[in-house]
């Protein structure tokens, strides 16, 4: 894959992952995972590739490849033309030397120039001007403009180097089969000196490495022509001397800082994108997911109980109960002062406990001889219901026309606690005979008895 | 039998089977009730590593009739050792009955293999009806560990343990609404105790349980150092501002700031509820003022850009070409010049930019491709305001940390929580300062945003083992 269609797939993969970003984390991780396990390519951005390609396999997408090669082909072709150009636009059969360099040489120098600055800048301007505005909203991330501006600037730079290898192929070709011929000429009285002086200039960087590049002196006074006297030069070849000195031109001032320029903006485009790949939230979140095992939770579908709403007749506790029976075994520190509570007015209350299955059938059997009096039974109102208490109830049911039931609270437990557990005692009568009635005793109505 | 421990979490009803079980599997979509008896059908939760079931949970019914279940059991006289089947004999005589409903669904997984996780109140006082469920447990002879859930207190916690320790062979205390995550791993360590064919199994899942807390603490510091960037860079081009003359402007402010303010609340929530889905909270609603900045603490300007580019950029441009044509004019007389005319073809340039710009702004027709002024409003000036995001931030991802899945209330967030960012000490402070400032600049892939997200999982970290 290409490094721009790295920065195209990182673009796409942050679109369509921001459309699930406050999905469950699970779900997602189930489904990538077990995505990612069917999958042979290890290559991690082919996986990111095919992995977006499952879900925009409806909108066929233009290689970014081919389209950068198309682009690379037109750069290519471009400098050829530019070059080719200027080499068969000749005037009084010789080129212009001033004018081949201005526009082959200085133009490019500061084009790269330019670049370089605007490149700097926070968007640079090919994005800012021909992309940005043009874009549809959210059609980039603005967490990934950063990236989209390296990418931009690393293909401008790859751009023109092609551009620029196209103008040295144009002019090696014209070099191998024409016959090019090199002059100089000009309105202003330039002598021959100054042109000679800044050529030398020009050519420092390669003077030892190729001194055959560096103009003489005497080629730049036989090659100055003029417009009025387009006469026959003395010494033709010369004409034709000047080649390596704009090859070198060429190859020193237009591709070398292309080249390094863009060898720089595809290193740092290629350190952006593992950045951008181990950092942005949601592109190494799937990668989180996609690579790591799948810790799930499967929870077995089961239907539960649907607790039924309270419709219990709820009243106060009263006085003058002949017949009490508690539920359970108590702790006497509670039981105590409750039988003292109950029984203080009475002497002869029938007081029976039911703390086991074999006290729970002697009381039922005591109860059937007794008097058909209303019952108050007592029940651990901190502990929930059970149904073993339901089966006795219902016994109870049988033997009784009035019954109060009264989950005692135990002191000291919050309000919020003993709602929850009267909630409980609540749904429970809906379980229990007609005959029961569920007394409450919360701390609202015990302040306001007291 | 599975080749993969199972545990039956069983106990007397409402004591808090169900929140045990939400919070050791993480899954807040467990059914709990404060109704007694809403539990009725054991449910199967199992823990999973990529289709290798790692354990499973079984939340069962609470005993209902358990003195009933005994008196079945003791009705013939068995020895020890042919009490497990007599507990299955009494599963195939109630099996599909509705009297032992409860004691079938509860028993059936411990006689299929289930080790037994008894769970109790440990604040309410303990009573010796409990010993009946504890005997009938005993009889299945399967490996068992009690947890005292002190879901009101802890008043009676230690009577509980002395009662537990004659039944059991371990005893923890787990409160499946504040337990840590690390509490939580203690607790897995617990179980591989209890079935010791199977401790390396648990210690693997345990190791894969930490490394998958940790990637997810890094996903979390990356949300929010995402947000944080996001909140802290909002501008919001008004483009009503664009048609509206200048003596305008000061009206429609006041509603400006107010959309600048949803806005803002809305991208600080955007980022909570990624946070939410990480952490598998599918019911989450947060309890926490919201962000408000006043108009003061907006950057508030009119930006012209022509082709893109604003007035500082234009006007680099401008002295740019100058220079350029100076440069020329230098070529030209050789370099006689000595660089003149490259320099003041650059401040020409510049100048004649500086202030020729806003003479051309005026002059430049309206239909000019990218040409065109915009009001933008924010990003907020106040540098504090990068502190009260994170702080922000760091409260809900903590309150987050510490709650347990068991937990169906609100999240409350404790409003000193957000002002946590003050209490640090003076030197971090200002290096966080300077790490969001940067952070402003460079974008989310850089150095700073770098440094941020290494701080914000440092102070997940602790507060995940807190």
């Amino acid at each position: 894959m290409s490094i721009w269609e790295k920065s195209i797939l990182l673009v796409l993969l942050r679109r369509r992952l921001e459309t699930e970003q406050t999905m469950d984390w699970q779900t997602l991780h189930k489904r990538d995972r077990s995505w990612f396990c069917l999958q042979k390519d290890a290559n991690p951005w082919t996986v990111l590739e095919a992995w977006l390609t499952q879900w925009s396999h409806d909108t066929p997408r233009i290689s970014a490849g081919l389209f950068v090669y198309l682009l690379g082909a037109v750069a290519l072709v471009s400098g050829f033309l530019l070059v080719t150009g200027l080499l068969a636009f000749l005037t009084f059969e010789r080129i212009n030397l001033l004018w081949f360099m201005l526009i082959a040489i200085l133009l490019p120098l500061i084009w790269w120039l330019l670049a370089l600055f605007f490149s700097s800048a926070q968007v640079p301007l090919p994005l800012r001007s021909l992309l940005e505005h043009r874009l549809p909203q959210g059609a980039v991330s603005s967490s990934l403009r950063p990236l989209l501006k390296r990418t931009v600037v690393a293909l401008g730079q790859q751009l023109s180097l092609l551009f620029a290898f196209g103008m040295v192929g144009a002019f090696l070709l014209y070099l191998l089969v024409t016959d090019l011929a090199f002059g100089w000429s000009s309105t202003l009285a330039i002598s021959s000196a100054v042109i000679h002086e800044m050529t030398g200039v020009i050519s420092w960087p390669w003077q030892q490495l190729w001194p055959a590049a560096v103009p003489t002196r005497e080629l730049v006074e036989q090659t100055h022509y003029f417009r009025a006297a387009p006469g026959m030069v003395e010494q033709p070849e010369l004409l034709g001397q000047w080649w390596p000195f704009l090859l070198m031109s060429l190859l020193f001032y237009v591709c070398l800082p292309r080249l390094i320029t863009a060898l720089f903006f595809r290193y740092q485009l290629k350190r952006i994108q593992v950045r951008v790949w181990e950092s942005d939230a949601l592109i190494s979140g799937l990668w989180q997911r996609l690579t790591t095992e799948l810790i799930d939770n499967e929870a077995q579908p089961v239907r539960q109980h649907q607790p039924v709403k309270d419709t219990a007749t709820v009243e106060p506790l009263a006085q003058g109960y002949s017949q009490i029976i508690s539920w359970g075994v108590w702790p006497e520190e509670i039981a105590g002062p409750l039988r003292q509570q109950l029984t203080a007015d009475q002497a002869s209350v029938q007081w029976l406990e039911s703390d086991s299955i074999q006290a729970a059938e002697s009381t039922l059997r005591q109860l059937s001889i007794l008097p058909d009096n209303p019952l108050l039974l007592l029940c651990k109102g901190w502990e929930p219901p059970t149904g073993e208490l339901e089966d006795y109830c219902n016994e109870l049911g049988k033997l009784r026309r009035q019954l109060f039931l009264w989950p005692v609270p135990l002191a000291g437990m919050s309000d919020e606690r003993q709602a929850l557990l009267i909630a409980s005692w609540q749904a429970f009568m809906g379980q229990l005979p007609d005959q029961f009635h569920l007394i409450l005793r919360t701390p609202a109505t015990e302040g306001s008895d007291e | 039998m599975s080749d993969y421990p199972v545990f039956a979490v069983v106990g007397h009803p409402n004591k808090g089977k169900s929140s045990v079980v939400a919070a050791l599997t993480q899954n807040d979509q467990v059914k709990i009730s404060p109704v007694s008896g809403t539990t009725r059908v054991s449910q199967r939760f199992a823990l999973r590593l990529d289709n290798r079931t790692v354990f499973e949970l079984v939340d069962t019914p609470g005993f209902q009739r358990a003195n009933q279940c005994l008196a079945w059991l003791n009705e013939e006289p068995v020895s020890a050792d042919q009490r497990p089947v007599r507990v299955n004999a009494f599963l195939q005589a109630f099996s599909g009955q509705r009297r032992f409903i409860d004691e079938v669904e509860l028993l059936t997984p411990i006689m299929q293999g289930a080790g037994i996780i008894y769970v109790i109140d440990g604040s309410l006082p303990y009573s010796p009806e409990y010993e009946t469920e504890m005997e009938i447990l005993r009889w299945t002879g399967s490996p068992r560990l009690a947890l005292i859930n002190p879901i009101g207190g802890d008043l009676y916690v230690e009577q509980w343990q002395q009662a537990l320790n004659q039944y059991f062979s371990l005893v923890r205390v787990f409160d499946p609404l504040h337990a840590s995550f690390d509490q939580h791993l203690q607790l897995l360590r617990t179980f591989g105790q209890l079935d010791t064919q199977k401790t390396a199994l648990f210690d693997d899942a345990i190791e894969e349980l930490e490394h998958y807390r940790q990637l997810k603490l890094q996903q979390a510091a990356r949300i929010i150092v995402e947000t944080l960037h996001g909140l802290i860079t909002f501008q919001q081009s008004s483009s009503p501002f664009e048609q509206l003359a200048r003596d305008q402007l000061t009206a429609i402010l006041p509603d400006e700031v107010s959309r600048f303010n949803q806005k803002l609340n809305q991208m600080e929530r955007d980022g909570q509820q990624q946070l939410e889905a990480l952490f598998l909270y599918h019911h989450l609603e947060p309890e926490i003022a919201r962000l408000e900045v006043h108009q003061t603490e907006l950057m508030d300007l009119s930006q012209w850009s022509f082709w893109g580019l604003d007035k500082k950029q234009l006007v680099l441009v401008s002295a740019g070409a100058g220079a350029a044509l100076g440069l020329l004019a230098d070529a030209g007389l050789g370099g006689a010049s000595l660089m003149t005319g490259a320099v003041s073809g650059g401040v020409i340039g510049g100048l004649s930019g500086w202030f020729g710009l806003d003479w051309l702004k005026d002059k430049l027709p309206a239909w000019m491709p990218f040409n065109k002024e915009t009001h933008l409003l924010g990003p907020v000036s106040d540098p504090n305001f990068s502190f009260v995001v994170l702080g922000r931030a760091l409260s809900h991802a903590r309150a987050m940390l510490v709650r347990s899945h068991a937990d169906q209330n609100k999240l409350a967030i404790n409003p000193e929580q957000a002002n946590a960012m003050q209490s640090l000490a003076l030197k971090e402070q200002v290096r966080l300062l300077k790490q969001c400032r940067q952070l402003q600049n460079d974008g989310l892939q850089g150095k700073a945003a770098e440094k941020l997200r290494a701080w914000v999982y440092g102070q997940l970290v602790d507060r995940g083992r807190g």
